[in-house]
């Protein structure tokens, strides 16, 4: 489980996170939802140990994620927004040295790396170097790498970036399926709509702080509103969208009136 | 050897090996030339030609001269640049027949710094000959530092483990000591040897 | 067996010290072999793309080894075995603990590690030890290469044997890794976790200035006919025996003066010195390890002097050299990237080494002759001080050609350029003001200085200054084919696809300079060749512009 308590998190003025709680039991999907700058990235590498807290104290399967930083790692799995890796080692040198870190056996990491890679169509790249592959490809090895030590805990940040539909699916099922075992996700999105079918409860994060927490129904029914997206506009967005994607096509169109 | 196998850990520590290893026989070679390495050693006398004007040539001229006014041919020196000096004191090395010992003496009246310099520095870096005309220079000199130079010669001489400059410096030092018991012996110059 | 027992006992050695023995070997192998493969390491060097067999580390290895070399050589046979050792070991330890701090983010604190890996679950005193690990490895192999020609070449010294090399090695490595550790420490202490990308910048030129004066400086030695470096061997004051090059060196050489106990105590005392600052060096890493937080590079952060947009530009002069449009915004395009983009600009300033170096050999060895008053031989080296700086222009701009950011080279494609020739052209003048105008301007200065006389440096500068203009021309149109900033860095390394152009220009330049020489024998010779070279430059700029104009971009993106 994850419990989070009066977290804020402070960037020299700016406050990135603002007392933030909450708590997401074992086999929940959570979706981690904001705009650009609310801070969801900001919670997600505080509950990896990556950043520390200004305030407010981080609990990730029983340990505080300050004071006990190495049992937290252990028991999680990280995939990051534009996942970084090192680039000039192959998929399978790179799987190799995470399996290791993560204590598995030589003979573990082979078998769950190949597997893994097949079933996400990649297999064939497992002694390519990783600047040779694509961005879905790429996406595709940091999962694996997330997922090969079996995690109790798993930290998604925009996971289907670059994936095709396949294997967009492949990846919604799997975090699916690591909920029904017992696993506790984290998913962090900006594709509203994969939150709504995929989430079993919605937190929604506007300037560091929380603006609603909630299953995506429920959220819906009170604000009276038929999406996700329409719920997370009312709750984030000062602005007319419309007006402003009117007085943007005017200012395109005026430069066109002026030649 | 594949390609592959060149790219992988071992086989890129393999060939940053062999550079070292192909280091032994190029360090090895020079060491094995270092007799040509010593004859190579020597000092080139390429004194500017624009140096060499008509009045410079006409000193140098009278330096051998004794009928020549000594205060005239030492202020003239005096006022000499260092590329004119320069060209004097290779004149002197480049042409040592006859010997010119009146030439010796007024340029180490006129400025025994320089010359006795000049002089130590051509034992020092000179071929075996030129050491001998400098080591030559610094005997036909009056100047009292001549002992110190030479002894400070014969140390860093002996410390290099030279083969035949320290008897020569040895032998001309005994012999510029004899003919000047007055002389002080005091180690002025700092060697390289604390 | 025996290994497997070895092996055992370093796994429990490390684990008391409290590291993890398997992820300490993980870890250790992944940043060798980033090592081995990261086309970054080494700023001065060449780099290796994905096909290439050699990697960056064997290049600087080899160029380590060469500066030993040519160190050895030009002191072997010249000097006793204590100076001898004393440069070859102030050499070594400047180049080592330069390389360090230039190599500071790479090999020793690396914030964007953090993001690859700051989320598994290492120790603290793992990373730390895999880390120091790793810097260790290129220290004790940047200190290897660099005294492995000394320490085998020392021993042939008249004043020396075969002990010269025990004696050597042991300094050699105390002093390198003293001074790597020393840096390090230091860096940790003064500057924080990381050095700035300013001063990262400086010692990166430091280092290839230092490399340039090492590897020309060994030329200048041997035809230096003052014989400075025997005289001054011949006279080094006592005081340069407690400096730390001159300890080392009296531990590494000095036969005569001391007992082989005294040396052994001496050596001691410099490996414990060594020892003491590393451990202090690695317990500072260990906390700055600890306290690193991701995504806070050496790179620039936070706000940067705002530049002016398009059309506006730094100063009104640049406006007097520009036209407005096209012209002007490619020269603000490249002059942007070359103010922002360190990486691009010693690129381009390595290409310039060559002629730094013959213009500093000249100046040392008093041979910058003034050709309108000596027209003899003795001018060749002036002559080649006029005509190296346009050598370099091919292989600058086609730096220009290369960047990290080349996928969003789109950008430039998608735009309308409608006339190509101002945009190349601005690219190339932004080069101009950059690399070749101060480098005449410092000409100019050391040619006045050494000639006492502005006419006749004014009158050279501005022959070379025509010459550059020739060039210039020639190369927008040889070598600026592609989009700009439109391939991959990697290649950028590498000046195999203009090499045949280079060469041609290079031979028109050398003859040119043949042929200054030659006008120099008669009278008004120096007027004639100006005419020559004016008219060629001309002639070059006319046919350039129609061949830009005609030609389209010759790639598009991959």
């Amino acid at each position: 489980m994850i419990r989070v308590s009066g977290l804020s998190r402070q960037y020299g003025e700016a406050l990135a996170l603002n007392r933030v709680s909450f708590e997401i039991p074992a086999g929940q999907v959570c979706g981690y939802i904001g705009p650009n700058g609310a801070g969801k990235s900001t919670t997600v590498k505080i509950l990896t140990g990556m950043l520390r807290p200004t305030e407010g104290t981080a609990e990730v399967a029983g340990f505080d994620v300050t004071a006990n930083p190495l049992e937290v790692r252990r028991r999680i799995g990280y995939v990051p927004e534009t996942g970084p890796l090192y680039q000039l080692l192959s998929v399978m040198e790179y799987l190799t040295l995470v399996g290791t870190l993560h204590h598995l056996p030589p003979d573990e990491i082979h078998t769950r790396a190949t597997k893994m890679l097949q079933l996400f169509c990649i297999g064939d790249s497992a002694n390519k170097r990783i600047d040779t592959l694509s961005k879905g490809m790429r996406q595709k090895v940091v999962i694996s790498a997330a997922l090969i030590h079996d995690p109790e805990i798993i930290l998604f940040d925009e996971p289907l970036s670059g994936l095709d539909a396949n294997a967009s699916r492949t990846v919604r099922d799997v975090v699916r399926g690591l909920a029904d075992q017992g696993r506790t996700v984290l998913y962090c999105s900006h594709v509203l709509d994969v939150v709504e079918r995929l989430c079993d409860r919605v937190i929604i994060l506007n300037k560091g702080e929380i603006v609603a927490d909630d299953t995506p129904t429920a959220l819906m029914a009170a604000a009276h509103r038929g999406t996700l997206e329409t719920v997370f506009r009312s709750l984030t967005s000062d602005e007319n969208q419309e007006q402003t994607a009117k007085e943007f096509v005017d200012v395109v169109r005026s430069r066109g009136t002026q030649q | 050897m594949k390609l592959d196998s060149i790219r992988s850990l071992e086989g890129q520590l393999l060939a940053i090996a062999c550079l070292f290893v192909a280091c032994i026989p190029i360090s090895g070679a020079v060491i094995f030339l270092r007799p040509k390495f010593e004859r190579a050693m020597s000092e080139a006398y390429t004194a500017s030609s624009a140096a060499a004007h008509d009045e410079l040539k006409q000193l140098a001229a009278q330096l051998e001269d004794p009928a020549a006014d000594p205060t005239q041919v030492h202020d003239a020196i005096v006022k000499l640049a260092a590329p004119e000096k320069e060209w004097l004191y290779q004149d002197w090395v480049t042409h040592p027949e006859p010997e010119r010992v009146i030439t010796v003496a007024r340029l180490i009246e006129a400025d025994p710094d320089y010359f006795l310099h000049r002089a130590e520095q051509t034992v020092v870096c000179g071929s075996e000959d030129q050491q001998k005309l400098g080591l030559r220079f610094l005997a036909l000199s009056e100047h009292p530092s001549v002992a110190v130079r030479l002894q400070h010669l014969l140390r860093w001489t002996r410390q290099r483990h030279l083969p035949d400059a320290p008897d020569r410096i040895q032998s001309v030092l005994t012999d510029w000591v004899a003919s000047h018991p007055k002389t002080p012996k005091s180690n002025e110059h700092s060697g390289s040897i604390p | 067996m025996s290994s497997i027992a070895s092996a055992n006992r370093i796994d429990r050695l490390l684990s008391r010290v409290g590291v993890e023995p398997r992820m300490y070997r993980a870890l250790v192998r992944t940043y060798l072999l980033l090592d081995l493969r990261n086309q970054q390491f080494g700023r001065a060097t060449s780099t290796a793309g994905a096909k290439e067999i050699l990697t960056p580390l064997f290049a600087v290895t080899g160029q380590n080894l060469l500066i030993g070399l040519f160190c050895s050589v030009a002191l072997f046979a010249r000097v006793d075995a204590w100076f001898f050792a004393m440069v070859c070991l102030n050499v070594s330890m400047i180049v080592t603990a330069s390389s360090v701090v230039v190599e500071f983010n790479e090999i020793v604190m690396d914030p964007d590690d953090l993001n690859i890996i700051g989320h598994q679950p290492i120790p603290n005193r793992t990373y730390a030890a895999a880390r120091v690990t790793n810097l260790l490895m290129y220290v004790l192999l940047s200190v290897t290469s660099l005294n492995f020609c000394p320490a085998i070449v020392g021993m042939g010294l008249r004043d020396s044997g075969p002990e010269f090399l025990f004696w050597y090695w042991g300094a050699a490595l105390a002093g390198g890794l003293f001074s790597a550790g020393l840096v390090v420490l230091l860096f940790n202490l003064v500057a924080g976790t990381t050095p700035s990308v300013q001063t990262r910048e400086l010692l990166a030129f430091v280092q290839v200035g230092a490399m340039l004066i090492f590897g020309y400086g060994a030329q200048l030695v041997i035809r230096d006919p003052r014989q400075s470096l025997q005289m001054i061997a011949y006279e080094a004051p006592a005081w340069l025996h407690y400096t730390p090059f001159g300890w080392l060196a009296d531990i590494a050489a000095t036969t005569d003066a001391w007992p082989v106990t005294q040396r052994l105590m001496h050596l001691c005392i410099a490996a414990f010195g060594t020892l003491g600052v590393w451990i202090a060096a690695i317990q500072r890493l260990s906390v700055s390890y600890g306290q690193m937080e991701p995504g806070r590079t050496a790179r620039a952060s936070g706000t940067m002097n705002a530049l002016p947009a398009p059309g506006q530009l730094l100063s009104p002069i640049f406006q007097l050299f520009t036209r407005p449009g096209t012209h002007r915004t490619s020269f603000w395009l490249a002059w942007t990237f070359l103010r922002r983009d360190p990486s691009l600009r010693m690129r381009c300033w390595t290409t310039q080494a060559v002629a730094v170096a013959v213009i500093l050999m000249g100046m040392l060895t008093g041979k910058l002759v003034d050709p309108f008053v000596d027209h003899g031989k003795d001018a060749m080296l002036t002559l080649a001080c006029l005509y190296l700086p346009p050598m370099a222009l091919p292989q600058i701009l086609y730096q220009l050609n290369f960047s990290k950011d080349h996928q969003a080279s789109w950008i430039l494609i998608l735009a309308p350029i409608d006339d190509r020739v101002a945009f190349v052209n601005g690219l190339a003048r932004a080069i101009t003001f950059q690399f070749i105008v101060p480098l005449l301007l410092a000409l100019f200065l050391v040619l006045t200085w050494q000639w006492k006389n502005a006419a006749h440096a004014l009158a050279c500068t501005v022959a070379s200054a025509i010459a550059v203009a020739g060039i210039l021309w020639a190369s927008c149109a040889g070598v600026l084919r592609r989009v700009p900033f439109s391939d991959p860095l990697s290649r950028g390394e590498s000046f195999g696809p203009i090499a045949l152009f280079a060469g041609v220009s290079g031979s028109v330049l050398t003859g040119l300079g043949f042929c200054h020489f030659a006008l120099l024998q008669i009278r008004f010779g120096f007027w004639i060749h100006l005419a020559v070279l004016v008219v060629a430059a001309g002639v070059t700029r006319v046919l350039s512009v129609r061949f830009i104009a005609k030609t389209p971009w010759s790639k598009v993106l991959a």
